[in-house]
């Protein structure tokens, strides 16, 4: 098909001549290239933006005197390689009937993850640092490649830019063999796939070994044509894509730090497509500088003088005002630093690509829209002279559409920026969609196995913000990998999971009000630790301690849960609790009873007061005996692969009603949170030590209003390392979570919508982030009224202290799952 | 958190320098210098043209008879020119868009090569 249209193909040598290292040999100069490090951006707080514009900038200023390319390509998505190092991190998934199993379930995330754009951003810099000699010229000529002393005559300046670049803002690395391969296929073949097979361990490519480069890529473009058809051929098959070629115009002011809008350059990344980019610009010696502006300066002032003086006609109003910028600037060129000091001289070049011609169009008036009202954006003919501009070492192609620039103004547009979030090898929850659409990976137990971190997950947000939803989500992506998952349901979510006929034989559903007395123990529910369990008998004996105080704490506050506040707040109360505390073994075989037998033989009136009131709670309250009875064996209650504590019935008060106003049923509704949240949590304790784990708790609000249930939270975060357990915590309120946050005693978080301003401060708090940058707006516009159901979006922390906006979609099975457990959907629960 | 305000110094490289004529007698029309110079390029060239190919001698009318299509092709030429694409530019442009594919036959293909065709002209020279 080739042939019939042309058998004698035109042929465009390759400027370039030889490759080795990072360094590349034109016929006229070298280039050195390097990879920037990208800079993660998004809720970042100001002043850092600031910081690393400034740094950035400061190392571009010392390479005055050089050309630079920025060129930014990307890279697709190593789906593959992500199947399977999660495989590779799931040892024995659940046994689920077809079409739930597990590798159909790799396979359908993989498919998910195909259809969205998962482009990453890549930045690299190339230099042009020096030319060549004429010996060198010539004995390129004849004998066709470099000297080894060309090249260590070279390599001094490559190491002077290198040292220059290689920390600070940029902290840029030399190009390896495998990254330099993969920005020649890239540019190359701009728009084609990523190459396959790029061969390890080379680092030198000769005039003819460049080939392997351009070898089954063509360009076709018409006269006039708006884009150029680049072919590829890969394994017997001709693949095309259609490139436009674009340049930027006239650029409109910025801002440092931008606030509202995203940064000029970082700005590409909002599109749902990959956009290739080159910045070729001369860095500018403020000498030069300071004698272009001086003389443009002198061409004002005679084109005043011309119109004024020679014609006696007004003198245009343009020109005063450019002639006070050219005084500003003239000003700033002789007092500023080098970051405000030094111009860029350069052209901007974008190019986009699509399957067909149209659809490339289609792109580049989706670049024109982006821009629009901030950036004139050009289409310029003579296409394929541009595109090749993309490839390193070939030169300009035009020097039209020239920007100056403060080195500053450039970094200011964030180029290098990227948002990157969760880990590359557990399950995909998500897609980030604050800028970019990147799938993000979490596994949970990577905080604990590999980082000695806590496995501490809070959850926040306000009711309907798709909290329970969120961790439905990750419990059965838990359970496909068999990992043993405890849910506490206060709000008969979670029970929903039974719907789902392929995990009914996973699934154990405890009706924790309808269990036998005594379930809900106060001292039992404490449990001793196992000396079994430790190694080191220290370990154990302080772990004992740790038991001991935090069930005379919960007893404490149990007890101070069930009695009136006007009586709990009386010092005389305190006394004779504490009293007939110490009168009642600590232990996990006391009971309710034993104290209110102590408290009735105290001498105290308060206590029998306090003793009257325990007592009608135990009978006249259905909870009553599940407090007051004989501790009963919960070692069984856990021993499915999923359990759920569900609390159906219970009436919790909404948060926020004074405690005067609560109902006797709401008065007890709290204690059964807090001890079923101690009983599901005994299942971190359960089973090998090392074993995975996962327990989800709901409502957490209502426990961490107490002081046990403070201690509850560090004491579970703490133990997540120790029992490689998760524990993901919802609750409405972040000011919970803050404390575990300040004891660095979270591993990460996820926060939905919040409905005002000052709970979003305090959630901002918890994502450490500083208020009054905006970022309190975003918490409240989350998943915004109205949105469909079948996503919910969130901020999330990872374990790098990473934030971005995520949006939770449910497709697969998770469809199914979303429709099982949302309470919003079947409006029959709650 | 104080915002600072960063531009560009495009709008210095924006400035229309005409000559509006001789001081005290004002044109009827201003136009830019660069006019005046490529003006004055076709005319030369016009004018070589015809004493060293046509062989005819140097004559004011054939002066004025030159002055008409050397008048038109500035026209043409400046309707390009602006401060995006300076006069620099226009050959460049002009030569990247008649090196793309042939009218006749549109599907020209340009292979990127390097090898045996290492010595070649190469259009893509670099402007510095």
């Amino acid at each position: 098909m080739t042939k019939e249209r042309d058998p004698k193909p035109a042929k465009a040598p390759l400027t370039a001549r030889e490759i080795y290292g990072n360094l590349l040999f034109t016929g006229q100069y070298v280039q050195t290239w390097y990879q920037v490090a990208g800079v993660q951006w998004p809720f970042r707080p100001h002043n850092e933006r600031i910081d690393w514009t400034m740094g950035a900038a400061a190392q571009y200023a010392q390479l005055t005197g050089h050309r630079i390319i920025e060129r930014t390509t990307t890279r697709p998505y190593p789906v593959r390689d992500w199947a399977e190092a999660f495989n590779a991190r799931t040892p024995q998934p659940l046994p689920l009937p077809d079409g739930h199993d597990w590798a159909s379930y790799l396979i359908s995330q993989q498919n998910a993850m195909f259809d969205v754009s998962l482009a990453e951003k890549e930045v690299y810099l190339g230099v042009r640092f020096a030319n060549r000699t004429g010996a060198a010229k010539l004995f390129d000529t004849v004998v066709k490649r470099t000297t080894s002393r060309e090249r260590d005559r070279v390599q001094e300046g490559a190491d002077r830019i290198t040292q220059i670049i290689s920390g600070g803002s940029l902290a840029a690395r030399p190009l390896t063999g495998t990254h330099m391969q993969w920005l020649m296929h890239r540019s190359i073949g701009l728009g084609l796939p990523g190459p396959a097979g790029l061969v390890d361990g080379v680092t030198h490519w000769l005039d003819d070994d460049l080939n392997t480069f351009t070898d089954g890529v063509w360009y076709e473009d018409t006269k006039l044509g708006q884009t150029v058809k680049v072919i590829a051929r890969r394994a017997g098959q001709e693949i095309v894509r259609h490139v436009a070629v674009l340049t930027l115009g006239k650029i409109g002011d910025a801002l440092l730090p931008e606030n509202g809008r995203h940064e000029w350059l970082r700005t590409l990344d909002l599109l749902p497509f990959p956009v290739e980019r080159v910045s070729i610009m001369d860095v500018e010696p403020v000498a030069q500088t300071k004698k272009k502006y001086g003389k443009v300066l002198l061409a004002i002032r005679d084109q005043q003088r011309h119109h004024h003086v020679d014609h006696g006609l007004d003198v245009p109003d343009d020109l005063a005002r450019k002639a006070a910028h050219a005084r500003a600037i003239d000003a700033e060129l002789t007092d500023g630093l080098d970051a405000e000091r030094v111009r860029l001289v350069g052209w901007h070049r974008l190019a986009v690509s699509g399957a067909t011609a149209e659809e490339c169009l289609a792109r580049v008036r989706a670049v024109r829209d982006l821009y629009q009202n901030r950036i004139t954006v050009e289409h310029p003919k003579g296409q394929l002279a541009l595109l090749r501009e993309f490839i390193p070492g070939e030169p300009l192609a035009l020097n039209a559409y020239t920007r100056r620039m403060p080195v500053m103004f450039y970094t200011a547009g964030a180029g290098c920026a990227v948002a990157q979030l969760g880990d590359q090898v557990g399950d995909r929850i998500a897609t980030t969609c604050g800028t970019t659409t990147r799938p993000v990976m979490f596994d949970p137990w990577l905080n604990p196995e590999r980082h000695d971190a806590s496995g501490m997950y809070p959850v926040i947000g306000v009711q309907g913000s798709g909290k329970s939803t969120l961790l439905a989500k990750l419990a059965l992506q838990a359970v496909r990998r068999n990992i043993r998952t405890v849910l506490l349901d206060p709000s008969v979510t979670f029970a929903g999971l039974a719907r789902l006929p392929w995990l009914a034989p996973y699934l154990r559903v405890i009706d924790v009000r309808r269990s036998p007395a005594g379930t809900l123990n106060p001292y039992a529910v404490v449990r001793n630790p196992d000396p079994g369990q430790y190694d080191v008998e220290q370990e154990w004996r302080d772990d004992w301690k740790v038991a001991q105080a935090e069930r005379w704490q919960l007893v404490q506050d149990i007890v101070g849960m069930l009695i009136p506040p006007e009586e709990k707040n009386r010092p005389e109360t305190r006394r004779a609790v504490s009293l007939a505390m110490r009168a009642v073994p600590n232990s996990p075989e006391s009971t309710l009873g034993l104290l209110v037998k102590a408290l009735t033989e105290l001498p105290d009136p308060q206590a029998q007061i306090i003793a009257d009131v325990l007592r009608d709670v135990e009978d006249m309250t259905t909870e009553g005996p599940l407090f007051f009875g004989e501790p009963q064996p919960t070692d069984s209650l856990t021993n499915s692969l999923i359990t759920v504590f569900t609390l159906a019935g219970l009436n919790l008060p909404q948060p926020g009603t004074p405690r005067e106003n609560w109902t006797a049923a709401q008065v007890v509704a709290i204690p059964v949170v807090h001890l079923a949240s101690y009983l599901a949590s005994q299942t971190i304790y359960g089973g090998a030590r090392n074993a995975r784990k996962l327990l989800v708790l709901d409502e957490m609000h209502f426990l961490a209003q107490w002081a046990s249930g403070k201690a509850f939270f560090a004491r579970l975060a703490r133990d997540t390392r120790k029992w490689n357990a998760v524990v993901l915590a919802a609750g409405q309120n972040p000011a919970d979570a803050l404390s575990l946050a300040v004891e660095n005693l979270i591993g990460g978080a996820f926060i939905g919508l919040i409905d005002d301003e000052d709970t979003a401060v305090e959630a901002l708090k918890l994502l450490q982030l500083p208020g009054g940058m905006g970022y309190e707006k975003v918490l409240t516009r989350l998943s915004p009224v109205g949105h469909r159901d079948d996503y919910r979006e969130f901020l999330m922390l990872d374990a790098e202290k990473r934030v971005e906006k995520i949006r939770v979609t449910f497709d697969g099975d998770d469809a199914e799952l979303l429709a099982a457990v949302n309470t919003r959907a079947t409006g029959v629960l709650r | 958190m104080e915002q600072r305000r960063l531009s560009t110094d495009d709008d210095l490289r924006r400035i229309s320098r005409v000559w509006l004529g001789p001081p005290g007698k004002t044109l009827p029309f201003a136009a830019r210098y660069q006019a005046y110079g490529v003006f004055g390029v076709c005319l030369l060239l016009e004018l070589m043209f015809r004493v060293s190919v046509l062989g005819q001698p140097f004559a004011i009318s054939n002066l004025i008879k030159d002055g008409v299509p050397a008048w038109v092709i500035t026209l043409v030429v400046m309707h390009f020119v602006d401060h995006e694409r300076p006069i620099g530019s226009i050959p460049q442009m002009v030569l990247n868009t008649a090196r793309a594919g042939r009218t006749r036959n549109p599907a020209t293909r340009t292979k990127a090569v390097t090898g045996t065709l290492r010595i070649r002209h190469n259009p893509w020279r670099d402007t510095r």
